[in-house]
């Protein structure tokens, strides 16, 4: 009921999970590492120490180079993306948005490809800034239009909005297959945005999405009081002392660049946001002060399973947007039935 | 306890070019209830968003304890003004106690908990509303009148000077309802907090409200002591509806009995 000491300790516990799951996903690939390499590696390279002499070359660059960042990264974008969802859910008062079902993956999406082919008509400009910068800009032209075209519900009811984000998504695909068409050779990379993949996951691209997600994650999860009392409408928040449209402005702004830097990183994710604080509301309550730390961590360790499952497990590298469209895709289906059943609460 | 909490000058309000009121002028006095009247589409919920800050007039001014409503911060008017709406949803399945506790939330630090006092002050205001017995249940699955008196118990835990209630008894039984208001009556005249209640029921304000404003078609039609207002001639031109207005020694109050006048409706 309060956020008090049991809320702390599964928290730890959670983070404990997660690290683990991350060391025991360095240990799988191609080239197996026993548990005891990882952890000697990484410690050394944390601690700044030199790495000791026994372990192969090959072994340190596979780790620190390619599985390390693609493994934060998976921990990053799955933690933001199921936060991300917990919170449009809490602000748009419907457990079916998430920056998926709203469209705003796919106009992030739409953003990221529209640099590439603005690069190949010759305007040059710096991919690791403007990628994610068109990215977010996308992500928020699409929401915004997504809210404007079901504002004429003054609910903003499930069906209405998430129709309204499956129609803009449509559109946008379509602008994004044109870019494919004119890629031509580069149509590779849009294809990836579309997929979804942490293959291509770098330090590079960590030095950005790291920090802008861990600061907006905090500050998502400072409004968690604030947005339990905005689930009693707009008129019960404000006669509470909630700055309502400030407040949803704010934390939609917020939502839209991390899904903008997740997307910059490894292209479309769907779902993640739709069930991760769904489930855990069936587990927690809905009390969004313990509930979106959860997601945060509940996602990251769906992610990093999910991608350590393609990566290692599966005989060929499925991409992960591809695996959870294909898990997400039916969880919903049922709860967009359940709640056509339940008259629209749950 | 006789100041002033509002002065309205000649405050007008529309919604986008539908005008909802016109040139309101009115004193609204601290430690009485006082009810706001009015049929169907008169503005009453208009003026109460007003009052309560929630909407900004366009022409005129409101203030609230010689401040324009307008310069308060937000958080600052919830630690004096709470508000029951008529309709209490809720979107998420929260617990009872995890609703009325948000009343807390002007009071609170961002990151503070509840202190032993506030949960003893929260489990007495749910005793006195009748729903201790309910505090674990989640609230989507109360009846409309529970969900109700979850929203009056939430809202006395704000620790209101004024209590704003929007046709709160409209979902509520008839012994509900006589308790609550009851309940409410005795916290007015204890001084603890004033009332503005938008209400339907004639009778019902007769017998809890010490004032009444009457609004018709968006404007003040008149204000005063109840005993006052409940006169034949004023309703009439306001409801079109004739009515007999007499001293009950039973609910020791004015009654007001009403029926349509045998001419045929005139036009409103």
């Amino acid at each position: 009921m309060q956020p008090g000491r049991g809320f702390v300790i599964s928290l730890a516990g959670l983070a404990l999970v997660v690290t683990l799951t991350a060391a025991l996903a360095a240990t799988l690939g191609f080239l197996r590492v026993p548990l005891h390499e990882v952890a000697t590696v990484f410690s050394a390279k944390a601690l700044l120490r030199p790495v000791p002499q026994e372990i192969d070359a090959t072994t340190i660059s596979v780790l620190t180079n390619v599985r390390l960042p693609r493994i934060l990264a998976a921990i990053l974008i799955g933690g933001s993306l199921a936060l991300c969802g917990a919170v449009f859910q809490a602000v748009l008062l419907n457990p079916l948005a998430d920056p998926y079902t709203l469209g705003i993956s796919t106009g992030a999406a739409f953003g990221a490809s529209l640099v590439i082919v603005l690069q190949i008509f010759g305007l040059a400009l710096p991919t690791a800034i403007s990628v994610p910068f068109f990215a977010f800009l996308g992500g928020m032209g699409t929401l915004a239009l997504v809210l404007y075209l079901a504002a004429g519900d003054s609910r903003l009811s499930s069906t209405s909005l998430i129709l309204a984000g499956v129609i803009v998504s449509a559109i946008l695909s379509a602008a994004i297959g044109f870019f494919k068409f004119l890629a031509d050779e580069q149509v590779g990379i849009i294809i990836f945005w579309l997929m979804g993949s942490l293959a291509g996951a770098s330090w590079s691209q960590l030095q950005m999405l790291a920090p802008v997600t861990l600061v907006g994650a905090l500050l998502l999860c400072i409004f968690g009081r604030d947005l339990n009392i905005m689930a009693a409408g707009e008129r019960s928040a404000a006669s509470l002392g909630i700055a309502t449209q400030r407040l949803r402005l704010l934390l939609v702004c917020i939502c839209s660049l991390l899904t903008a830097m997740a997307v910059s990183v490894s292209g479309i994710i769907g779902f993640v946001g739709l069930i991760v604080p769904h489930l855990l509301r069936h587990l927690s309550g809905p009390d969004n002060r313990v509930l979106l730390p959860y997601s945060f961590f509940a996602g990251a360790l769906l992610l990093l399973v999910a991608d350590t499952l393609t990566r290692a497990v599966l005989p060929s590298e499925v991409p992960i947007g591809v695996l959870t469209a294909l898990l997400g895709g039916p969880f919903f289906c049922f709860l967009f039935k359940k709640r056509q059943r339940d008259g629209g609460i749950f | 306890m006789e100041s002033v909490l509002w002065r309205l000058e000649n405050v007008s309000f529309a919604y986008r070019d539908k005008p909802v009121l016109q040139g309101i002028n009115s004193v609204l006095q601290a430690g009485r209830c006082i009810g706001i009247l009015g049929p169907n589409g008169s503005g009453k919920s208009t003026l109460l968003d007003l009052l309560a800050g929630l909407l900004h007039p366009q022409t005129g001014r409101i203030l609230f304890q010689g401040k324009p409503l307008a310069r308060y911060r937000r958080r600052d008017l919830a630690r004096c003004l709470a508000l029951v709406p008529q309709h209490f949803r809720i979107s998420f399945d929260f617990s009872v106690r995890e609703v009325v506790e948000m009343g807390l939330h002007p009071h609170l630090a961002r990151f503070a908990l509840p202190s032993f006092e506030d949960q003893q002050q929260v489990e007495k205001i749910m005793r006195q509303t009748g729903i201790l017995a309910l505090e674990k249940r989640p609230i989507t699955r109360l009846s409309g009148g529970e969900q109700q008196r979850v929203a009056v118990a939430r809202a006395l835990t704000q620790r209101p000077q004024v209590l704003l209630l929007d046709e709160a008894t409209a979902s509520l039984d008839i012994r509900h309802s006589l308790a609550l208001l009851q309940l409410l009556r005795q916290r007015v005249q204890g001084g603890i907090f004033s009332v503005v209640a938008v209400l339907h029921d004639l009778n019902l304000a007769a017998r809890f409200c010490d004032e009444l404003l009457l609004l018709h078609k968006g404007r003040c039609q008149a204000q005063g002591p109840t005993a006052q207002i409940l006169d034949p001639r004023i309703l009439e031109e306001v409801y079109g509806v004739e009515s007999e207005i007499h001293y009950n020694d039973f609910t020791q109050s004015q009654q007001v009995s009403l029926r349509l006048p045998a001419s045929p409706l005139h036009e409103n």
